[in-house]
């Protein structure tokens, strides 16, 4: 073989039986190959070959049965990012005239896929309360009604819906259910009635803020039909992309538990404090949502909420740039401490009465609880209600 | 600060130039120079000399180990290499625990000692025997506490006041404990030594080591040596390490809480003959295990019943612990040293410093303790 030749065509390293890798490695290719065309065409081969990179590659697979693993279900379908899965969902479910509910309390660009694109491809919604069980049922009995997208708990308020409720009515009424699971995680509300749960796997799934990647996670008939799709659009995870978030699902017990813990602990620091007219967290006893979340759920999450008392924008946001170890950005879940003007960068699409609703005001202030010591969290939270209210 | 705040935060500031939260792989092999008068004014010149995402994990990791400064290596025995040729010259003579890596016993006897330098491999849980070891020519201390895989511990404060008294660094080989749990330089010692591969990544990603030391002067000479041998670590296995650290004290704290649950399981058993791990109270050194660190680890060796052949048995029988070597990852790792991280050690030497033929090496993961006690108890079965 020419020297030409051998540079696109590398001596083959063989592992021996047993010898493998103990980390599944990135599989950084395109395409896959079979000894023979007829092998290629093998029911195996289709069930759980490789083929190209853009329907599937081992790296990415592994993730997609980690999650399926931890959300209770047997099959998912990795996304680039965590919007790709929602536009997944949607896109697999509904139709041009068809009718889909959604919520004023949900996460904002999840509001804008149904009410800005969907509605121009001839998808009418309705967007009701997440606690208006009445005009749940009246919208999910109207025969349109196709779909349900909704959160648990919500961004940025932190609401938690009744999912045996509406799930139940779902059921009921031929409703697709969509679940954005994100805020709770991989390992909870697996035994609810749910569809399709979606993630972005760039939130704690993956952990540590380097890498984007979302997930629909279904039972094996949904993720099959769903896959040509995903397939057609392209809205493939990249295999080093699915590597990180791998690496990142090994610590995800310790580091979910260790943001609710210290979520928890700031929740209760905040409840105390005189500048702090509310804080919204379900973990909090005096949540309005805590006896249902401690129903459905064993961990409350890293984000809480909560309203300075008379602050105006201007002052709000300056409480916000006053802090120094949460970093002013929007995500969430990862090992830093962020914080977010809650109306500002999660309400910009709502009208005034519509953040009303949302309970969205130029005083809330959304955190997004890293896994940082909690005492020097405290204190830095504590510097700055001084610094701004003192 | 808390610890669990620094391992997040320190040495990690917002891009200047776009905000990214994170530090960025800097993959460059050189850096731009604005003129020659200005040249190395922002730092950096050849990435062999200095890369912006390696130095940002030095960083963290010198506030880690509460000391000076710190240097990062390809792997943790180059860390090693060039904390002994910073130290020594020919003619020079080294202190080095008996019971040392078995590729720093290696690194030793078969690369430096054709160098004209002169080791002597002490009983490092014994400070007089280390006092006794000390030569007019004696450079530097090196141990290793815990040390893999006997678990023998140095008194890192005494050992330290023997290498003061002499003038000469007292090098500690901290890969076991971290500085969650152990932090020599406080203790006195002037040099941590790191296999970064372990705990700091801790996912089984990357090889890679760090030096960190308590001065200024040591720094110098360490990062010349590092220079111009060039063991240098990639930006994008820093990169990784720096993610990897941010959740050090939370896999360390779980992983050794495995394996006290494990040692005690273990040292009930009728089939196993000895187990040592130093959060059991019957660990020759529990004492000093107590005082000198904050915690016990997550490494741990037992011998079964029927020597060679039974460890052999248990290794092949086991489903969830991995026959690899490595250690301190989230996946729990067996390995027998006699045939693999110690078959370089002669063995009237291995036989010397307590590493047994039937000895089984543990490294605790971070899978639940129920599932890791039920495929030992299976294993342990088919012996």
């Amino acid at each position: 073989m020419k020297k030409e030749t051998r540079v696109t065509h590398p001596p083959e390293i063989k592992l021996l039986g047993g010898n493998v890798p103990v980390v599944t490695p990135v599989y950084r290719t395109v395409k896959f190959t079979f000894p023979t065309i007829e092998s290629s065409l093998s029911a195996e081969a289709k069930e759980s070959g490789f083929d190209y990179t853009r329907d599937s590659n081992p790296t990415t697979r592994e993730v997609e049965l980690t999650a399926a693993a931890l959300q209770d279900r047997d099959d998912a379908l990795a996304t680039a990012t965590g919007m790709a899965a929602t536009w997944l969902a949607l896109l697999g479910n509904l139709e041009a005239g068809d009718h889909a509910v959604l919520f004023v309390e949900s996460y904002r660009p999840n509001r804008v896929a149904i009410r800005r694109f969907l509605s121009k491809l001839g998808i009418e919604f309705t967007m009701i309360g997440l606690h208006d069980h009445a005009a749940i049922e009246r919208e999910f009995a109207r025969d349109s009604t196709k779909l349900v997208l909704f959160e648990a708990p919500t961004n940025p308020m932190v609401q938690v819906p009744d999912l045996e409720r509406i799930t139940a009515l779902a059921r009921r009424h031929d409703v697709v259910t969509v679940l954005d699971n994100t805020f709770a995680g991989l390992h909870q509300h697996g035994r609810y009635d749910i569809d399709y749960f979606v993630h972005s796997m760039t939130k704690y799934a993956s952990g540590h803020g380097d890498v984007m990647g979302g997930v629909v996670i279904a039972d094996q008939k949904r993720i099959k039909a769903l896959r040509p799709l995903a397939v057609n659009m392209g809205s493939t995870l990249d295999p080093g992309a699915a590597f990180l978030i791998g690496r990142g699902l090994k610590t995800y017990f310790l580091r979910y538990r260790q943001h609710s813990a210290n979520a928890q602990a700031i929740a209760e620091f905040l409840v105390k404090r005189p500048e702090v007219a509310k804080v919204f967290y379900p973990g909090l006893p005096s949540d309005p949502g805590h006896a249902l979340a401690r129903k459905q759920m064993t961990d409350f999450g890293g984000v809480l909420s909560f309203d300075l008392r008379d602050s105006p924008r201007e002052k709000t946001w300056a409480f916000i740039d006053a802090l120094e170890l949460f970093t002013t950005t929007a995500s969430l879940g990862s090992t830093e401490s962020l914080v977010a003007p809650a109306k500002l960068y999660l309400g910009s699409d709502l009208s005034a009465e519509e953040q009303k609703r949302a309970l969205l005001e130029d005083s809330t202030v959304r955190l997004a609880v890293g896994i940082e010591h909690v005492d020097d969290l405290i204190a830095d939270l504590t510097q700055a209600l001084d610094k701004i209210f003192g | 600060m808390g610890f669990t705040t620094k391992q997040v935060h320190a040495g990690v500031t917002p891009d200047k130039e776009t905000g990214s939260i994170l530090t960025p792989i800097y993959q460059a092999t050189t850096f731009v120079q604005e003129s020659v008068d200005q040249y190395l004014s922002k730092g950096f010149s050849y990435s062999r000399s200095g890369n912006p995402t390696v130095r940002a994990l030095e960083q963290k990791l010198a506030v880690l180990e509460n000391g000076v400064a710190a240097t990062c290596y390809a792997t943790g025995m180059a860390a090693e290499q060039v904390v002994f040729q910073a130290c020594l010259s020919a003619g020079d003579h080294a202190v080095v625990s008996d019971v040392a890596y078995g590729g720093t016993y290696r690194l030793c006897t078969k690369i430096l000692a054709r160098f004209g330098v002169q080791f002597t491999f002490a009983d490092s849980s014994n400070p007089d025997a280390v006092r006794k070891a000390v030569r007019d020519n004696t450079k530097l201390i090196f141990t290793e506490t815990p040390a893999n895989p006997t678990l023998k511990l140095g008194d890192i404060a005494a050992i330290s006041k023997i290498a003061k008294e002499r003038g000469i660094p007292h090098a500690v080989d901290n890969t076991f404990l971290t500085p969650y749990y152990q932090r020599p330089l406080e203790l006195g010692a002037n040099i941590s030594v790191h296999s970064t591969t372990k705990y700091f990544d801790g996912h089984n990603a990357t090889v890679g080591g760090a030096v960190i030391v308590d001065s200024k002067e040591l720094d110098q000479k360490i990062r010349f040596i590092q220079n111009a041998t060039g063991v240098i670590m990639s930006p994008f296995v820093a990169w990784l390490t720096l993610q990897g650290t941010k959740t050090l004290s939370i896999r360390i704290e779980r992983q050794s809480a495995n394996a006290q649950v494990i040692a005690e399981f273990l040292e009930s058993h009728p089939k196993v003959t000895q187990v040592r791990y130093p959060g059991l109270e019957s660990f020759p050194q529990h004492a000093l295990a107590k005082s000198q660190a904050s915690g016990f680890g997550a490494m741990l060796w037992f011998e079964v019943q029927g020597g060679v052949k039974a460890g052999k048995k248990l290794m092949d029988s086991v489903k969830l612990c991995t026959l690899a070597e490595n250690l301190g990852s989230v996946e729990t790792l067996i390995t027998h040293p006699v045939t693999m991280t110690h078959a370089d050690v002669e063995p009237a030497e291995r036989k010397r410093v307590g590493i047994t033929d039937g000895l089984v090496r543990l490294s605790v993961g971070l899978e639940d303790v129920e599932d890791l006690i039920a495929d030992l108890s299976q294993a342990l079965d088919k012996i």
